[in-house]
C-alpha cells in the first residue's frame, strides 16, 4: 500500500513537473510539493487521485448507494433496500431496456449489502481450465471484476464456451467462501451481465448449479430482454423490472448534474436532450456533456450532437430514397460494410434505418418498411451473414418504394 | 473430480439445511402432507386413496398443467407409505434440474431401481417396493425414455415409477401404456383463494382488496406460480400486499395500457399506437408479455369482428415464434401493431 | 481366401457349370484381387494406376506449362549454389496427378524421391500425437499419423539420404534428393504437444532443406475455400496445408524472405485443376494400348487356356476396341480424376474379359466372336445408365452458368439444371461459397432499372443463408449428418435458383469480370475490430485497477458501448481537446489517457463520414 503511494506520488510529480516546467510557473511547484507531502503523510491518495482522473459525467454521477437513486428507479431502489435489510438476498434477475440503470442498481445494491468494500474491485484476466469431457480440456480466458464479496463476469465474452464458464465460476466461488465475523460461511454474489446472450445449454447448466450451490452464492442476472431467459431460470429468481426513465425523470437528473458541475442549463436545451435520449439515461448524460464541450455557456437553440454512425445511417436512408437501382444498392452495400466493420450491431442498423426511412414516408409505406425490417431482422438472427439480410431488406424496400412512385406518377 | 464434487455436495446440503430454516420456499413449506389434503383434484385423490389402501400401487403417470399438485401428490404418497425416515432410502426424486440423459438412466436410475428393498419400519405400511419419481419427464429425450421403459419392465417387482409431466403426448407410448394415468386439472379461483389465505395467515401477510383476484388472474390456475409470486412480492414489498404489487412482481402490464393500445389500433392511429407500444417496451416489459396480454384482450374485445381478430392473432403467433428465435423486440412489436392497425382500418368496423 | 476362390473358379470354368453368383463377385472385385503364385491370374495383379504410372514427361496428365514449372523448380535446385530452402506446394483436387507427375519428372531428371504417405490404418484419433505409453490396449504398437509424420521428418532431416526409402535412384547417378510429402496430416485441435512437435519438425525440415539443399514438396488436395466450412464456432481443426503454409511462411520470414518477390524464390506454389478431358483420353488410350501389347507379347496370358485357340487374337482385339469405345464415357465419369479413370478401366477390362471367358465356355461350339461383341455392347449400355454423373467443372464455370443463365430458345427452359451444375462444380454441399459469390456478383448482372429482380434474388439469398446456418446447427448440435448435408444442398440450390430465376432475359452480352466475394474478408475485419473494441471496454476498468479509485466504470453491454458510449466519448474528447486550456486545469492526468484512447480509436475511425445530411 505504501509502496504504491510512493509510486503514485513520483508519477504525479513527474507529470506535474513536465507540465509546469513548460509554463515556467514556479510558484505552483511549491504547491505541488505540498501536495505530494500530503499524499505521503495522510493516506488520502485515493480521494485525491480519483479527483484527478478525468471521468465522464456518466461515470462520475453514477449512484454508489441505493440512497442516491433519487430521480430514477427510486421505488425499485427502496424495495431492494427492504429486501436486503437482513443481509441476505435471493437470486435476482434485473431486466429492462438498455440504459435504464440496471447495472447501477446492482452496484449500489452490492455496496448496500457489503458496505464500501464492494467497490474495492480489481479487474483481471482469468483463465479457467475446464474438463469438458474426460479426454478434452478447454481453456477459457475471461475478464473478471471482483471484490471480496462478488465476482462480475460477462459470460457472453466466452462465446460458445459459456456453459462451461458459468458452472466453473460458480464452483470456484463455492470453494472459496468468505467467512463472516461469527465464523459462519457467508456467500458471494455472482453478477452475470448480458445473461440473455447465454446459450440454452448454459442456461440449463445455470439452473442446475443455482440449486446445487444456492447456499454458497447468490446470482444476480442482468438481461436486456427477459424473453431469452429460460422460464426455469426465471422462476428461480426474484424478477426486478427496471423501467427506462421517462423524459421528465431524465430532465431532473440533467439539472442535478448541471448544478453539481456549476453550469446553468436552459430548460429548452434540457428537454431537447431528454427527448433526444429516447429514454436512455446514459445517452442523455453523454449528450449533455457533448453539448457542453461543444458550446458553453449553453444556448437555448443549441443543437444536440448525435453519434457519427447515426448520421451515417441517415445519409444512407437519404440515398435509398433518392434512387432505387442495383447500382445504388451496391454503393449502399459498401456503406453497410463500413458500419458493420465498426461493430455497429446489425439489429441497431435495422432499427435506425427504419427510423430514418419512415421519417419521410406516409403511413402506408411506413407499414411496409416495418414489415420488411421485421422479416429480415428475424432471418438475420437465424442466419450468419448480416450484410445479406440488411441488403435484402433495403432491396425489398427499394422495390416497393419504386413501384409506389411509379403508380403515383402514372 | 467426482469425489471432490460429492464432498462439496454434502457440505452444501448441510449448509442448506441450516439456512433452510430461515428461508424455505413457501411452496415447500405449505405443501400438503397427505394425499387427502391435495385440493380440487377430487377424482384423482379418491382414486389414489383407494389404491393406497391396497398398498399395491401400479406405475403411475400424472399429467396436467403446472402447479396443479402432481409433485405434491407423488411426495405425499411416498410420505404416507414409508414415513419420513424410510422415505429417504426408498424414494428417489429426479427433476429436470438433474441430468437425465440416457447415461443417467442407465447408471443412476438403474442402480436405484435394481436394488432390493430392506425391512420396513413400524407405523407405516411400507410395501415391499421402492418409488422412483421422475418430475418434468417430458423434457427427457426419446432415447432416455426408451431406456426407461426397459427398466420399468425389468424391475417392476421392486420399483414403482411415478412419471410426472405437463404433456402426456411427449411421453412415448410404451411408457404411458404401462402406467395408470391421472389427469390433474387447472385449479379454480375458490380453491386458490382458500389456499392463499391460509398461507397469508401463516406468514402474517395483509392482503388488500383485489390481491387474490390479481394472483388468480396472473397465475392462471398454477398454484406454484401463485405461491412463488406471493413470496416474491412479500420479500420485495413487505407484508402488506396489493394487487398492483403482485402484478409488478409478475411483470404484468397494467390493463389500462393494453386496452389503450387496442383502442388506438382499432382507431387506426398508427402513429400513436406505435408510440404507446414503444413506451410499454421501454418500461421494461417483455415483448412476449405484451403480445400475450394483447392477444387476450383482443379475443375478449367486442370492438372487432371475428375475422379481423383471427387475422391479427395469426400475426401474433408468427411474431411470437420470431421472438423466440431471438428477433428484435422493437421491430417485431412495431410490425405486429402495424398489422393490427392495417387490419382495423381496411375492414369496416362493426 | 481370395486365392482359393480363384482356383475354384478356374476349375469350374473347365467343368462348364459356372455359378452365376461367383461370377458376379468376380466382376465386382477384380481390382482387389491379389496374385497367388501357384495359380495363373485371371485379372491383373497390380492396380493399373501403379502399373501404368507415367514413365516420362510426355505421359503425364498435368498441363505442359505446369509440368515445366515443376521441372524448373527441380533444375534450379541442382544448379543453385546458395544455401536457401526450397519449398514447393502442389495443390489440386485428388487424382489430378500431382504427386505422380512430380515423381515422374524427378525420376527423369535423376532425382531420388524420399516419400511420405499417410500410414494405412487410420484410427479415429489419428490426428492426435500419441506415444507408446497411452496406445490402445491389446492392440499392436500403434503410431498415429502425426507421430509417423514427425518421425519421418526427423529421420529424413537427420540422415538426409536414406537409401531404403528412395524411389528410382536406379543405377543412374542421382543428382540429389527430394522430399515429397503427400497429404499433410492435420493436427487435432487441443493436441498441443502434437502441435508443437509438428511445428518443430516442419521448421527443422525447412532449415535442413536449406542446409543440405534438399527441396521439399508438399502435395495436398485441399479445396477452394475449405477453410470457410470448417471454421464454425471456433472448433475448426487447423487445416493441414494451411497450417503448414503458415509455419513455413513464418519460418522463411525468419530466414530472410522479407517481401513477396523474395518469398517466391524460396517457395513455389502450383495449383492444379482437375485433368482435362483431352489429357485423360490420351492417358486412357495409352494405357489400353500398353495393356494389349503386353498381353499379346506375354506368353503366360490367361487366354491361352481358352478352348478355341484360333480365336485368341480376335478376342483380344474385340476387347480392345470395346474398351476404346468406352473411353469417352469413362473420362466423363471420373470427374477429372486420373486415378479413378485407371481403376474404372481396369474394372471394365476385368468385366469384359470375365464375361467373355464365361460365355465362351458356355457356347463352346458357337461362333463366339460376334457374341462377345454383343455382350460387350450390352455391358456398355448398362454402364451408360450408371454414368449419369457428368464431368466436373470449375466453380467459376458454374457461377457463369448461373449469372448468364442461358435458356433454350424453344421453351425458355434453362440449358442446364441448377442442381446438376452445382453437383458438377462440387459445390452443392458448400453453400457458403456459392452464396458469397452470387451475393457479390449478381447485382452487376441485373439491369439497372430492375430493382424488383434484385430484391427477389436477395430474398432467396437471405433464405439460403438461413438454411446454411441451419445445416451447421445440425452439424454441430445434435442433429445427424444427412440432415445437414440436405440443408447444405438446399441452401446452395436456393441461392443459385434465386440468381437464375431473376435473369429473365440474357443480360447485355458484354463480358463482366467476376469479383471475389468480400463477405468473408469483411467478416474477418468485423471480428478483428470487435476484439479490439472489446479490449477497449476494459481499458478504463484496468486503469481503475491501477488507481484503485472508487469510481465505477460501466460501459453497458457491448452493443451499448459501441453504439452510445464510444461515439459520444469521441465527441466529448474532441471537444476537450479543442479547449486545451481547460482540459489542463480540469484534469492533469488526462492527456496521456486520451492519447492512449485515441490511438486505439484511430483505426476505427470512419473516414468518409459526412458531417450532416440536412
Amino acid at each position: 500500500m505504501h509502496g504504491g503511494n510512493i509510486f503514485v506520488c513520483v508519477f504525479l510529480f513527474f507529470r506535474l513537473f513536465r507540465l509546469f516546467a513548460l509554463r515556467a510557473n514556479f510558484s505552483s511547484l511549491s504547491l505541488l510539493l505540498l501536495l505530494c507531502f500530503s499524499i505521503i503523510t495522510k493516506n488520502t491518495s485515493q480521494n485525491l487521485i480519483s479527483s484527478y482522473i478525468m471521468s465522464l459525467w456518466v461515470d462520475k454521477y453514477r449512484p454508489i448507494e441505493l440512497n442516491q437513486c433519487e430521480h430514477v428507479n427510486a421505488s425499485v431502489a427502496n424495495h431492494l433496500k427492504e429486501l436486503v435489510k437482513d443481509g441476505d438476498c435471493p437470486h435476482l434477475l434485473f431486466y429492462g431496456p438498455s440504459g435504464s440503470g440496471k447495472k447501477s442498481l446492482v452496484l449500489a445494491l452490492l455496496s448496500t449489502i457489503f458496505g464500501p468494500g464492494a467497490h474495492k474491485t480489481k479487474v483481471e484476466q482469468k483463465t479457467w481450465k475446464i474438463d469438458a469431457t474426460s479426454t478434452r480440456k478447454i481453456e477459457v480466458d475471461l475478464m473478471t471484476q471482483s471484490s471480496n464479496y462478488h465476482i462480475e463476469i460477462n459470460p457472453s465474452d466466452a462465446g460458445y464456451k459459456d456453459r462451461y464458464v458459468v458452472q466453473e465460476v460458480i464452483k470456484e466461488m463455492a470453494r472459496s467462501r468468505p467467512i463472516d465475523a461469527q465464523g459462519n460461511a457467508g456467500y458471494k454474489i455472482l453478477v452475470l451481465t448480458e445473461c440473455d446472450k447465454l446459450s440454452k445449454e448454459a442456461q440449463h447448466g445455470l439452473r442446475r448449479t443455482m440449486e446445487k450451490y444456492s447456499s454458497a452464492c447468490r446470482l444476480i442476472l442482468i438481461a436486456d430482454s427477459v424473453n431469452r431467459v429460460l422460464e426455469a431460470v426465471r422462476s428461480r429468481c426474484l424478477p426486478v423490472r427496471v423501467a427506462a426513465p421517462r423524459a421528465e425523470d431524465i430532465e431532473k437528473v440533467l439539472y442535478d448534474i448541471a448544478a453539481k458541475e456549476k453550469l446553468t442549463l436552459p430548460p429548452q436545451l434540457c428537454s431537447k436532450v431528454a427527448v433526444f435520449a429516447k429514454r436512455d439515461l446514459r445517452r442523455a448524460i453523454l449528450a449533455l456533456e457533448a453539448c457542453r464541450v461543444a458550446n458553453y455557456p449553453f444556448k437555448e437553440t443549441q443543437s444536440v450532437q448525435t453519434t457519427d454512425w447515426e448520421l451515417y445511417i441517415a445519409q444512407i436512408a437519404a440515398e435509398i430514397l433518392a434512387e432505387q437501382s442495383p447500382k445504388r444498392l451496391l454503393q449502399v452495400r459498401g456503406r453497410i460494410y463500413e458500419l458493420l466493420v465498426n461493430c455497429i450491431p446489425p439489429t441497431l442498423i435495422f432499427q435506425t434505418l427504419c427510423f430514418y426511412l419512415s421519417k419521410r414516408l406516409d403511413d402506408e409505406m411506413k407499414h411496409e418498411v416495418i414489415r420488411w425490417a421485421a422479416q429480415f431482422e428475424h432471418k438475420l438472427q437465424l442466419g450468419s451473414k448480416a450484410i445479406i439480410h440488411i441488403e435484402a431488406f433495403i432491396a425489398q424496400f427499394m422495390a416497393t418504394y419504386k413501384r409506389k412512385l411509379i403508380s403515383a406518377f402514372a | 473430480m467426482g469425489g471432490e464434487e460429492e464432498q462439496m455436495d454434502v457440505d452444501h446440503q448441510h449448509h442448506a439445511h441450516v439456512q433452510a430454516k430461515k428461508k424455505e420456499p413457501w411452496v415447500d413449506k405449505y405443501r400438503p402432507k397427505k394425499v387427502s389434503d391435495v385440493a380440487y383434484q377430487t377424482e384423482v385423490v379418491s382414486a389414489l386413496e383407494k389404491a393406497m389402501e391396497t398398498h399395491n400401487l401400479p406405475h403411475m403417470l400424472f399429467y396436467g398443467p403446472p402447479g396443479t399438485g402432481k409433485t405434491t401428490c407423488a411426495l405425499a404418497i411416498c410420505k404416507q407409505l414409508y414415513g419420513p425416515e424410510l422415505g429417504k432410502k426408498r424414494v428417489l426424486e429426479l427433476n429436470a434440474s438433474d441430468e437425465r440423459g440416457i447415461s443417467v438412466v442407465r447408471g443412476k436410475i438403474k442402480s436405484f431401481a435394481s436394488t432390493t428393498v430392506g425391512e420396513g419400519v413400524p407405523g407405516y405400511p411400507c410395501p415391499p417396493y421402492k418409488i422412483l419419481i421422475l418430475d418434468e419427464a417430458d423434457s427427457m429425450t426419446n432415447d432416455a425414455q426408451s431406456a426407461l421403459r426397459r427398466m420399468m419392465e425389468t424391475y417392476s417387482r421392486v420399483t414403482r415409477f411415478f412419471i410426472l409431466c405437463n404433456y402426456v403426448s411427449k411421453i412415448i407410448d410404451p411408457i404411458s401404456s404401462r402406467c395408470a394415468k391421472f389427469r390433474f386439472k387447472s385449479l379454480d379461483g375458490g380453491t386458490m383463494h382458500e389456499r392463499i389465505n391460509f398461507i397469508a395467515k401463516g406468514e402474517n401477510l395483509q392482503l388488500a382488496e383485489g390481491t387474490l383476484q390479481a394472483l388468480e388472474h396472473v397465475s392462471a390456475g398454477d398454484m406454484r406460480k401463485a405461491i412463488t409470486l406471493l413470496q416474491s412480492a412479500a420479500s420485495l414489498f413487505g407484508p402488506e400486499l396489493t394487487g398492483d404489487r403482485i402484478r409488478e412482481v409478475a411483470g404484468v402490464i397494467p390493463d389500462e395500457k393494453i386496452e389503450e393500445l387496442l383502442q388506438l389500433c382499432v382507431a387506426g392511429d398508427s402513429q400513436k399506437s406505435q408510440a404507446l407500444a414503444e413506451d410499454i417496451l421501454k418500461d421494461g416489459f417483455p415483448c412476449l408479455q405484451i403480445l400475450e396480454q394483447f392477444g387476450y384482450y383482443l379475443a375478449d374485445s367486442d370492438l372487432l369482428e371475428d375475422e379481423m381478430k383471427a387475422e391479427i392473432c395469426l400475426k401474433l403467433g408468427e411474431v411470437e415464434k420470431k421472438l423466440v428465435d431471438g428477433a428484435d423486440e422493437w421491430l417485431q412489436l412495431s410490425h405486429c401493431i402495424s398489422i393490427a392497425t392495417i387490419v382495423c382500418s381496411t375492414k369496416p368496423e362493426k | 481366401m481370395p486365392g482359393g476362390r480363384r482356383l475354384d473358379l478356374r476349375k469350374s470354368t473347365l467343368v462348364a457349370n459356372l455359378k452365376k453368383e461367383k461370377q458376379q463377385q468376380q466382376r465386382i472385385q477384380p481390382k482387389t484381387m491379389e496374385t497367388s503364385k501357384n495359380s495363373k491370374p485371371i485379372t491383373q495383379t497390380t492396380s493399373w494406376p501403379e502399373k501404368y504410372h507415367p514413365r516420362s514427361c510426355t505421359e503425364v496428365v498435368v498441363p505442359k506449362k505446369k509440368a515445366e514449372v515443376m521441372i524448373d523448380f527441380l533444375e534450379k535446385q541442382s544448379s543453385k549454389t546458395s544455401k536457401r530452402p526450397a519449398v514447393l506446394f502442389l495443390v489440386g483436387p485428388s487424382g489430378c496427378g500431382k504427386a505422380s507427375t512430380f515423381v515422374t519428372l524427378a525420376k527423369e531428371k535423376c532425382f531420388s524421391v524420399l516419400e511420405w504417405k499417410p500410414p494405412a490404418p487410420s484410427i479415429y484419433n489419428e490426428n492426435v500425437s500419441t506415444t507408446n505409453e497411452n496406445r490402445f490396449d491389446g492392440g499392436d504398437a500403434y503410431t498415429s499419423k502425426i507421430e509417423d509424420f514427425v518421425n519421418f521428418l526427423n529421420r529424413s532431416t537427420k540422415y538426409n539420404a536414406i537409401v531404403s526409402n528412395v524411389i528410382g535412384g536406379g543405377n543412374k547417378r542421382s543428382r540429389g534428393t527430394v522430399i515429397l510429402i503427400r497429404d499433410v496430416p492435420t493436427v487435432a485441435q487441443g493436441d498441443e504437444r502434437g502441435r508443437s512437435k509438428f511445428v518443430a519438425s516442419i521448421e527443422g525440415l525447412v532449415s535442413s532443406s536449406a542446409k543440405n539443399r534438399i527441396p521439399v514438396v508438399f502435395s495436398s488436395s485441399s479445396d477452394v475455400g475449405e477453410g470457410d466450412f470448417v471454421s464454425f464456432g471456433n472448433e475448426s481443426k487447423s487445416d493441414g496445408l494451411k497450417f503448414v503454409r503458415r509455419i513455413i511462411h513464418e519460418k522463411l520470414e525468419r530466414m530472410g524472405a522479407q517481401n513477396r518477390q523474395n518469398l517466391s524464390e524460396y517457395l513455389v506454389e502450383i495449383k492444379l485443376n482437375p485433368c482435362t478431358k483431352k489429357s485423360l483420353e490420351d492417358a486412357a488410350k495409352r494405357v489400353i494400348n500398353l495393356e494389349f501389347s503386353s498381353e499379346m507379347t506375354k506368353n503366360g496370358s490367361f487366354l491361352e487356356s481358352l478352348p478355341d485357340e484360333d480365336d485368341d487374337f480376335d478376342g483380344l482385339s474385340s476387347i480392345k476396341s470395346g474398351m476404346l469405345e468406352n473411353v469417352e464415357n469413362l473420362v466423363l465419369e471420373c470427374n477429372g480424376d486420373v486415378r479413378s479413370l485407371m481403376f474404372s478401366l481396369q474394372l471394365l477390362y476385368a468385366r469384359i474379359v470375365g464375361d467373355m471367358y464365361a460365355k465362351r465356355k458356355k457356347n463352346e461350339k458357337k461362333n463366339t466372336k460376334k457374341r462377345n461383341r454383343e455382350e460387350a455392347r450390352i455391358d456398355n449400355a448398362d454402364g451408360d445408365k450408371e454414368r449419369k454423373k457428368e464431368s466436373s467443372i470449375s466453380l467459376f464455370h458454374a457461377l457463369g452458368k448461373f449469372l448468364y443463365a442461358k435458356r433454350k430458345p424453344s421453351d425458355d427452359a434453362l440449358e442446364s439444371e441448377v442442381e446438376i451444375t452445382l453437383n458438377r462444380a462440387r459445390v452443392d454441399a458448400a453453400p457458403k461459397t456459392v452464396i458469397d459469390f452470387l451475393f457479390e456478383n449478381t447485382p452487376d448482372f441485373i439491369d439497372n432499372r430492375k430493382i424488383d429482380a434484385l430484391s427477389q434474388f436477395l430474398k432467396h439469398v437471405s433464405d439460403a443463408d438461413v438454411f446454411s446456418c441451419g445445416s451447421q446447427r445440425w452439424k454441430y448440435g445434435d442433429g445427424d449428418q444427412s440432415q445437414s448435408l440436405m440443408l447444405d444442398r438446399l441452401a446452395s440450390s436456393v441461392a443459385a435458383r434465386g440468381c437464375v430465376s431473376v435473369q429473365s432475359r440474357p443480360p447485355e452480352s458484354s463480358w463482366r469480370p467476376l469479383r471475389a466475394p468480400s463477405a468473408s474478408r469483411k467478416a474477418k475485419e468485423v471480428e478483428d475490430s470487435s476484439r479490439r473494441l472489446r479490449e477497449l471496454i476494459w481499458a478504463p476498468k484496468l486503469r481503475h485497477n491501477k488507481f484503485r479509485s472508487r469510481q465505477s466504470y460501466y460501459e453497458g453491454s457491448f452493443e451499448a458501448f459501441v453504439a452510445t458510449n464510444l461515439p459520444f466519448k469521441k465527441i466529448i474528447e474532441e471537444g476537450y481537446r479543442r479547449n486545451e486550456d481547460r482540459i489542463i486545469s480540469d484534469s492533469l492526468f488526462t492527456r496521456e489517457d486520451i492519447d492512449e484512447m485515441d490511438n486505439s480509436l484511430e483505426d476505427v475511425e470512419e473516414e468518409d463520414i459526412i458531417e450532416d445530411v440536412d
